[in-house]
């Protein structure tokens, strides 16, 4: 477990607002959001569609486009704020300090060149060796992702490989230059559960060796269970509940993380009928007043309609944003 | 007494070819469903599981003839209908083939005593065949073919993943929904909109609504609405594919709900296709868990889950991940390597490339789907070899 009191976090995230200019109007994706990360821990941050996951995660690499802007916020690595760098620095700490793996390898990974081309140019680029050990070097990162025959897929292309297999090279072309950080937005959700487990194992198998922190990012509370050390739950742009995992699994304070919790089929106990939460996600554009989550929370009272409220610690290391995170004390989740 | 199924599936073939060259040759196929059989009972739901491209979708699609099967029977009721959307000639010679040359051979051998070995539809058009004869069983086949159809369509109906994609952009929930009402003549003018009313009432969408386009709605209403599509005209059988995978955490268990007390009110049947073992364990009664084209292992839910036996099955139930993280460091059974391609399945056990309790004579002999306990069906040369809990 992590130590929380006495560790220096790698990353520090603090109150970042990202936003979005549209045509209609202005999203504000991320708002003012705020964690840290601490040297070789799993932090999971899970959240349904469009509560500003992804969005956290390109603004912590600046890889917005060009509709997006960080408004606000610092993000602090190694005691330097990325949001202060130049993007020629920035350049040097992507791929290198932070390396991020994405849902769909496809989208990552440059159609037109081969595997190994691309991982031997990531080699090149950031450790400077020549070509042929940055060929050598890129063979065994193959083989150490598990791809079989890594001398012949080396000079393979992506659209060769399995959707696993192409996973396992996006994972390789980020861990070839050992980065400290590694950011993986979703990154089996597009797999078949049986090659999930793969990815998952390799992933824990390859920290635990490399010592880096990983940032995984989904909307399944059963990948977070497995993975996570502490958690970060988001909703409509906001983290809503954060701590360390069993904390927020087995002593939920905020009635979303609750209500998530309650509603999802579960493999490992009987459940005659499903906990439902009522409504659906708010548009970005026009997030309700006071907290974002009141129109669909059972324990809201008029206060919650119009105050927003704020994250407090609730339990040690165990933060909640609900005014109201007491009613939840009573409550079990199975 | 034997349960009577509504639908009853005999070893459904389907192969897509595979089309090259200039003269779109075909140079292969695509066994996506390769001998599947199952029964479905009345007001059951029926789970349809495996992972991507096992053929869990074109399962749905031949059973409702939106794909023409390749081989194998459909049976709704006490009818066959593998022939109803047939082109003439085909539908023909698969009567004859499939009823009237196989009844005149029963016919030489047992005469009427072959009516003691059949059962079914086999049993009831054997007895017409006795009655009236090669041709009076040919007309009752053949007869008021639109009419069946029509009857078919209404009996079966689909509820697909994408609420994105699968309502028309262009109508109006209220067109949407009526459009099969008018169609088999349910209703006529003022009624329909007092039936679509109520249908959208039934599914949670305000009937005030109804003049609205599908993009007006959320993702979870857009599939209510889909819903509301799917019971118009109060089908027997519904198939769900996918009808929650596409949608948010927090609104897949609003959709399971509903589906579950729209089955208690119109005692309606289910067949739930779904990659999510965790969501067809949750609806289902019977779960068929399907790898690369074939049913591997269906069993009555509880049997499945305390008393898994072929090794897919055991991987997949141990593979998925349990939101509890005190239950973190259970066993995990790894897969080695990927879902061969169905355009060449491994001879044999089609697992066996994977399987971790393979043997020799499983790389040749292909293991037959049989019944090792009542209801309990597996297709494996060493069935309970491979555990997992702990
Ligand atoms: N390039 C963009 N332009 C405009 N809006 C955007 C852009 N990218 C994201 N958004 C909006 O920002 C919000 C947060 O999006 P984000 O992609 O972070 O969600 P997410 O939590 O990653 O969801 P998912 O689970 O679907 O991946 C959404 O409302 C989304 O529509
Ligand atoms: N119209 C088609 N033409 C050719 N091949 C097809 C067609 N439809 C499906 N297939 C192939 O048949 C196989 C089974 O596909 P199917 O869509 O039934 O799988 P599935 O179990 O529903 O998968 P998923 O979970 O991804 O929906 C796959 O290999 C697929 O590529
Ligand atoms: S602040 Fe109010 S509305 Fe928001 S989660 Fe707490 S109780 Fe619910
Ligand atoms: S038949 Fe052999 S290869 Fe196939 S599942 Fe059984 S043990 Fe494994
Ligand atoms: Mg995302
Ligand atoms: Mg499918």
């Amino acid at each position: 477990m992590i130590d929380v009191e006495n560790r220096e976090p790698i990353l520090r995230v603090k109150d970042l607002k990202t936003y979005f200019y549209t045509e209609d109007g202005v999203v504000k994706a991320v708002d003012g959001v705020s964690f840290e990360l601490y040297p070789g821990e799993t932090l999971g941050i899970v959240g349904e569609s469009g509560s500003g996951k992804s969005v956290t995660s390109l603004s912590i690499m600046r890889l917005l486009d060009e509709r997006g802007r960080i408004v606000s916020g610092e993000i602090i690595f190694k005691g330097k704020d990325l949001l202060k760098l130049s993007e020629g620095e920035m350049r040097k700490i992507r791929g290198n300090e932070i390396a991020m793996i994405f849902q769909e390898p496809m989208v990552a990974l440059n159609p037109v060149y081969t595997i190994g081309d691309q991982i031997m140019e990531a080699i090149i680029l950031h450790q400077g060796v020549d070509e042929k050990k940055a060929r050598e070097m890129a063979i065994d990162l193959l083989r150490k992702v598990g791809i079989p025959e890594p001398e012949k897929r080396v000079d393979q292309y992506p659209h060769q490989l399995s959707g696993g297999m192409r996973q396992r090279a996006m994972i390789a072309m980020a861990l070839s230059c050992r980065p400290s950080i590694l950011i993986a937005d979703e990154p089996t959700t597009a797999l078949d559960v049986t090659i999930q487990a793969q990815i998952l194992d390799l992933m824990k198998e390859l920290q635990n060796e490399y010592g880096m922190a990983l940032i995984m990012i989904t909307h399944d509370m059963g990948v977070i269970a497995e993975v996570a050390d502490r958690v970060a739950v988001m909703y409509a742009g906001h983290l809503v509940e954060y701590g360390e995992v069993h904390e927020i699994f087995k002593r939920p304070r905020h009635p979303y993380t609750y209500g998530l919790l309650s509603s999802i089929p579960r493999l490992d106990v009987e459940q005659e009928k499903l906990k439902s939460i009522p409504g659906t996600v708010p548009d970005p554009l026009n997030f309700p007043t006071g907290c974002r989550f009141h129109p669909r929370c059972e324990f809201a009272e008029e206060r919650c309609k119009v105050e927003e409220p704020e994250m407090v610690e609730v339990l040690p290391n165990h933060y909640s944003r609900c005014f109201f995170w007491k009613k939840l004390e009573d409550l079990e989740v199975k | 007494m034997k349960k009577m199924p509504v639908l009853k599936v005999e070893n459904l073939v389907k192969h897509f070819p595979i089309k090259a060259g200039v003269f779109r040759r075909t140079v292969g196929w695509v066994k996506a469903v390769d001998g599947v059989s199952f029964e479905v009972y009345e007001g059951e739901t029926l789970g349809l599981v495996g992972e991507s491209g096992c053929g869990k979708t074109t399962v749905g699609m031949t059973l409702l003839r939106l794909y023409e099967p390749t081989s194998g029977r459909i049976i709704v009721g006490d009818e066959d209908t593998t022939y109803y959307f047939m082109p003439t000639l085909r539908a023909r010679s698969y009567i004859k083939k499939m009823y009237l040359n196989r009844f005149e051979k029963l016919y030489d051998e047992r005469k009427d005593a072959a009516l003691e070995e059949l059962e079914g539809v086999d049993r009831r058009y054997y007895e017409r065949f006795l009655k009236e004869g090669k041709s009076g069983l040919y007309r009752y086949l053949l007869s008021n073919i639109s009419e069946k159809r029509k009857a078919f369509r209404r009996n079966l109906q689909i509820i697909f993943q994408d609420p994105y994609s699968s309502l028309n952009p262009r109508m109006r929930i209220k067109n949407i929904v009526a459009e099969g009402i008018k169609a088999h003549g349910l209703a006529q003018g003022e009624e329909v909109i007092g039936k679509v009313a109520d249908l959208l009432g039934g599914v949670g969408i305000i009937p005030e609504h109804m003049y609205r386009f599908p993009h007006e709605f959320s993702g979870g209403q857009r599939q209510r609405i889909g819903i509301a599509r799917a019971l118009a005209l109060q089908p027997k059988v519904v198939i769900a594919d996918e009808a929650v995978a596409a949608l948010d955490v927090s609104i897949r268990s609003q959709i399971i709900n509903l589906m579950e007390e729209l089955q208690q009110k119109h005692r309606l049947t289910y067949i739930f296709i779904s990659h999510d073992l965790s969501v067809v364990k949750h609806v289902s009664d019977r779960i068929a868990v399907m790898y690369l084209g074939k049913i591997v292992e269906l069993a009555p839910k509880k049997e499945l889950f305390e008393n898994p036996l072929h090794p897919y099955t055991v991987a997949l139930m141990s593979a998925i991940p349990i939101p509890d993280p005190d239950k973190r460091n259970k066993k995990r059974i790894i897969l080695q390597g990927d879902v061969p391609s169905p355009i060449n399945p491994p001879k044999g056990c089609r697992f066996h490339t994977r399987c971790p309790v393979a043997k020799k004579i499983c790389a040749e002999e292909e293991p037959p789907l049989v019944e090792v306990k009542p209801g309990h069906f597996v297709a494996c040369h060493f069935p309970g070899s491979l555990s997992w809990k702990s």
